[in-house]
């Protein structure tokens, strides 16, 4: 852990003491090289149930420009997913994750049926013939979730806050956890954080893997992307 | 230093300059053989690694893209993502068999098998455990890297092996894909390297053996193999049966070491030198035997011209020069040199003529020399002979020529031998110059039917021509010769015996008073008579052999009857020749210049015997004899002196005589001399008086006291009218010049007592005694020194 962390650390421990729970909090979630990460899905459990989303609140993973559109979407558990075709070119969008295996095969528009998540968990999404195009929906269960935006800046507001549960001995923290699909090889990997809700402003640093597409666009030969074993 | 012909010279070094230059073609062309050879071998392995390592590069890379197409199949990824074992091995031998795989396996993301398969699906299902077991300490960097490339070797088999991670699009599974490296692999890579290719692949487990994969290495020897850098000159010179080979790693890990060997045949490497090495051969081979050819003919073009230079010089040698030189050579040096060589020829035969002709004659006079004359008159006798005639030959000695040289002068000397010469040369013939003032004129040497031997009377004429004065420089030079003819061949049959003979004639002609005279038979016994006499003369003279002995004839002083004067005779009793009389012998002696000698002789035991007397107490003058040479001879006074001194003896213990004939010569040059005789207090006397005409003007000039009347004219004085009338008028004479006399040759009382009558002096004859030795002289005397000789008559 960096230092200006473990600063900020005794700080908040500071401030906790002498002062109430703030009403809202602000966390910048960056990589070893202090570069605000994007798509960065906090989650915490809810101390109040959260509804179901009713059957017409369906999220869009949309298709454009041969990429997903949100690349990483967010969705509660047995909430429906619509994948519209915004190109004018096929998709065959398929996924062999365990949360949610399924595959609509070379549609166009909007000749797909929303799909239905209801098993929480990491669905990778891919298109049979655009190998470039991965998509990924977190399929959470009673669960608050937010996402960083570009500038890896998560905003966690009182509403937010005020269902959290918060650590039995530090009143201020509250339990969450990270994920993002570079955060292991196998992308489901999520990381247990607390949140500190004394501090105005948190940052949290990711040790993030290397995006697969971004091997690939680096590598100039085919044989180079694998590490030769002599 | 051994000798070699020019030839062989120049065969040796054409040959030996067209070897080396061979030698060193062939050895460059080996070296460069050898190096380009190495260099080829170097390049082609290295080129071949090169090639080698991008095709298996390559070859990798085609195996990782099939393996990749493989995986990225999306009915793959179903199949997989069934995780249904069946299925998933279904499929892994279907697309196993898309590729051509040898090997094909999946695991899950946490290591575990999920299915795995073969080629032949069960038969090698050993291999697969094995394979799986070995390439799991892969999977989590496939999982990592997204793949892994490796070697894996397997149940003596090696193979290429790829791990894949599967994914869809997340990782969900890692795929095993082997390709076994098959001798036929081996044989592509041969095909596009050109070079043998074998694999070895040895792993690191003690248990393990290594594996070879190969074309046909098994066919190449191991003994054989020679490291690139291994590879020596001899190896491609000597067409070793070789394969050169270069190792490489291709692949090392922990547990796996690929090495690759590539092998070249040198044979196959050789054989493209072999084309160059032969032509090459034959080349040097060809050259050197055109060199030889060539050399062959060359050089001996070359040596011929010097060949025949050489006998042209020898029979140059051999005295040839007439020959004529044409040496054929197209080289300017030969032509040159055969021109120095016609030169050379003329040269010689020139100076050879001179010096012929110098040999020949006799540079002073140009007659014929002696050498060469006697070469012309050997011939000349020869062919007399044969035409049964004869010649005379003249031997003409210039008398006194000595004095001329003496008294004028060698220039003078010289100029008389020229003119005589040429005169002699006018008289046609032969003519040759024998020795100083001697010539040799043959008259008719060119004998032929008419011509007859010299007579006397052209002889005479010749001999007046010859005495002509000869004048030189104004100087009028009186000239004698003595001539001496020997008839060629009856008396001399050769030209040295001619040259002999005509030496002892004019040795006798010279005695003669008309100093010519023909060769007579016994003129060469008394030639070789007074040859002989001279000889022991002068060795009794110079080695005291005690032949010589001094006599004494007694004066007797007719007045007083007494004996006081001897005259001192020489005695010369030689042990061959016997008894030799000093008329004989003192001529010759005069003639051979030892006169003086014996005059020396006579002085010293002359004063010796005087002191004898004087010591026996008998008073006594000994009279000594002396020649117009002693005369003038200016050692003699001083030493008659100087002995009479030692003796203790006075001057008139000696007299001397001179023969008149002696002081009528050169009268004027006798009387100059003999007056220093006088001076020193000797008495004098003119011996022999009567026969030498003497002027009556230089008589009394003469500075004697005595003169001795010849004996002729006294032996007969008792019988003769005549005799005794000279003897009268001589001492007349004597009495009117106030003179001595003595009268010789007294051989009987009656001449004694005329002489007495007459007035004479002394008497000496055999009448009062003989010459006697000195002991007999001394017991004479005493025995006499009474005698009344003139009562006895």
């Amino acid at each position: 852990m960096p230092k200006c962390v473990f600063n900020q650390l005794v700080c908040a421990f500071l401030l906790t003491m002498f002062s109430l729970p703030l009403l809202a909090a602000s966390i910048t979630v960056v990589d070893s090289d202090n570069k605000p990460v994007e798509g960065v899905v906090l989650g915490f459990s809810s101390a109040t149930s959260i509804p179901a989303k009713a059957s017409s609140d369906i999220a869009i993973m949309d298709q454009v420009a041969s990429q997903f559109l949100p690349r990483i979407l967010a969705v509660s558990k047995g909430q429906w997913v619509d994948f519209p075709n915004s190109d004018n070119i096929r998709h065959h969008v398929y996924s062999f994750s365990a949360a949610k295996p399924f595959e609509i095969k070379m549609f166009t528009g909007s000749e797909a049926e929303p799909i239905q998540f209801n098993k929480p968990g990491i669905v990778v999404l891919g298109c049979n013939i655009h190998d470039s195009m991965i998509g990924y929906i977190y399929v959470s269960d009673q669960e608050t979730t937010k996402m960083s935006d570009s500038s890896g800046y998560i905003h966690l507001s009182a509403s937010d806050l005020a269902s959290a549960v918060y650590d039995k001995t530090n009143k201020n923290l509250v339990n969450a956890s990270l994920w993002h699909p570079l955060l292991s090889s196998t992308n489901t990997k999520r990381i247990d954080v607390q949140v500190d809700t004394s501090l105005s402003e948190q940052i949290i640093t990711l040790d993030m893997r290397q995006s697969q597409l971004e091997v690939q666009q680096k590598s100039n030969g085919f044989s180079s992307k694998f590490k030769k074993a002599n | 230093m051994k000798v070699h012909s020019l030839n062989q010279g120049i065969f040796r070094l054409v040959i030996g300059l067209v070897l080396l230059t061979s030698l060193s073609i062939l050895i460059n062309v080996w070296v460069a053989t050898y190096q380009q050879a190495q260099n080829k071998l170097s390049k082609d392995i290295e080129l071949a690694q090169n090639v080698l390592g991008e095709v298996l590069q390559t070859q990798e890379e085609l195996l990782i893209t099939s393996a990749s197409v493989l995986t990225e199949d999306f009915g793959f990824k179903q199949a997989v993502a069934t995780k249904d074992s069946a299925t998933i091995t279904s499929a892994l031998i279907n697309h196993g068999n898309r590729i051509s795989a040898d090997l094909m396996a999946i695991f899950s993301l946490s290591g575990n098998t999920i299915a795995s398969t073969s080629k032949n699906e069960l038969g090698e299902s050993g291999n697969i455990n094995q394979a799986i077991s070995l390439a799991e300490t892969y999977i989590a960097t496939s999982l990592e890297e997204g793949g892994v490339s490796t070697f894996l070797a397997i149940n003596n088999k090696v193979y290429k092996v790829i791990l894949l991670r599967i994914d869809a699009p997340s990782p969900l599974a890692i795929a095993l894909i082997g390709f076994e490296l098959t001798p036929t692999f081996v044989q592509r890579l041969e095909d596009t390297t050109q070079i043998q290719v074998s694999l070895e692949a040895t792993g690191k487990r003690s248990s393990d053996s290594s594996i070879i994969v190969n074309n046909d290495l098994v066919n190449i020897k191991k003994d054989n193999l020679l490291r690139v850098d291994e590879l020596a000159w001899h190896h491609i010179a000597l067409s070793t049966n070789a394969s050169v080979t270069q190792n490489f790693t291709l692949y090392n890990n922990d547990e796996l070491a690929i090495e690759v060997i590539l092998t070249q045949d040198l044979r196959k490497l050789i054989a493209e030198f072999a084309a160059l090495k032969f032509n090459i051969s034959v080349i040097v081979f060809a050259s050197v035997l055109i060199a030889i050819v060539v050399a062959g003919l060359y050089s001996r073009k070359l040596a011929r011209p010097i060949t025949e230079l050489a006998k042209v010089a020898q029979r140059i040698s051999a005295g040839d020069y007439l020959q004529e030189i044409d040496v054929k050579s197209k080289s300017k040096e030969f032509v040159h040199l055969s021109m120095a060589f016609n030169n050379m020829q003329q040269n010689i035969s020139e100076r050879e003529k001179q010096i012929t002709h110098q040999v020949q004659h006799d540079p002073l006079t140009q007659l014929y020399t002696r050498y060469h004359a006697s070469d012309k008159i050997n011939q000349a006798i020869e062919n007399a002979a044969e035409k049964g005639r004869g010649f005379h030959g003249v031997g003409i000695n210039v008398l006194g020529f000595r004095d001329i040289n003496d008294v004028f002068g060698y220039q003078y000397g010289d100029a008389c031998l020229v003119e005589i010469a040429r005169r002699i040369q006018q008289f046609g013939g032969l003519s040759a110059r024998l020795s100083g003032g001697e010539f040799l004129w043959i008259p008719n040497i060119n004998i032929d039917d008419e011509s007859q031997p010299i007579g006397d009377f052209s002889l005479i004429q010749n001999k007046a021509l010859l005495e002509q004065n000869v004048t030189h420089e104004g100087v009028s030079i009186p000239v004698k010769v003595a001539l001496g003819t020997v008839h060629c061949p009856s008396q001399a049959n050769s030209a040295e015996q001619l040259l002999k003979l005509t030496n002892i004639v004019l040795d006798e002609a010279k005695l003669q008073p008309l100093h010519m005279l023909h060769y007579q038979e016994e003129f060469e016994q008394k030639y070789i008579r007074r040859v002989l006499i001279i000889t022991k003369l002068r060795k009794a003279l110079t080695e005291g052999t005690n032949d010589l002995f001094l006599y004494y004839q007694p004066k007797l002083h007719i007045e007083s009857e007494q004996v006081n004067a001897v005259e001192a005779l020489i005695r010369w009793i030689e042990p061959d020749l016997g008894f030799v009389p000093p008329d004989e012998f003192i001529g010759l002696a005069e003639n051979a210049g030892l006169i003086s000698q014996v005059t020396d002789w006579v002085v010293k035991r002359a004063i010796n015997d005087a002191k004898v007397l004087a010591e026996q107490g008998v008073k006594m003058c000994i009279a000594i004899n002396l020649s117009a040479k002693d005369i003038v001879n200016p050692y003699l006074l001083d030493q008659v002196a100087q002995l009479l001194r030692e003796a203790k003896l006075p001057a008139n213990a000696l007299s001397f005589e001179i023969t008149e004939s002696d002081l009528v010569e050169d009268p004027e040059k006798a009387i100059e001399h003999l007056k220093n005789f006088k001076q020193q207090g000797y008495e004098l006397a003119i011996d022999d008086f009567g026969t030498g005409y003497s002027s009556l003007a230089y008589l009394k000039s003469f500075p004697v006291d005595t003169l001795k009347i010849d004996k002729s004219f006294v032996l007969a004085l008792a019988s003769n009218q005549d005799d005794r009338d000279i003897v009268e008028t001589i001492m007349q004479l004597a009495k009117k010049f106030k003179l001595h006399t003595v009268a010789e040759g007294v051989e009987d009382p009656e001449s004694l007592q005329i002489l007495a009558e007459l007035g004479c002096t002394w008497a000496q004859g055999f009448y009062m005694c003989r010459p006697i030795p000195l002991p007999d002289l001394i017991e004479w005397c005493k025995a006499n020194q009474h005698k009344k000789w003139l009562s006895l008559a």
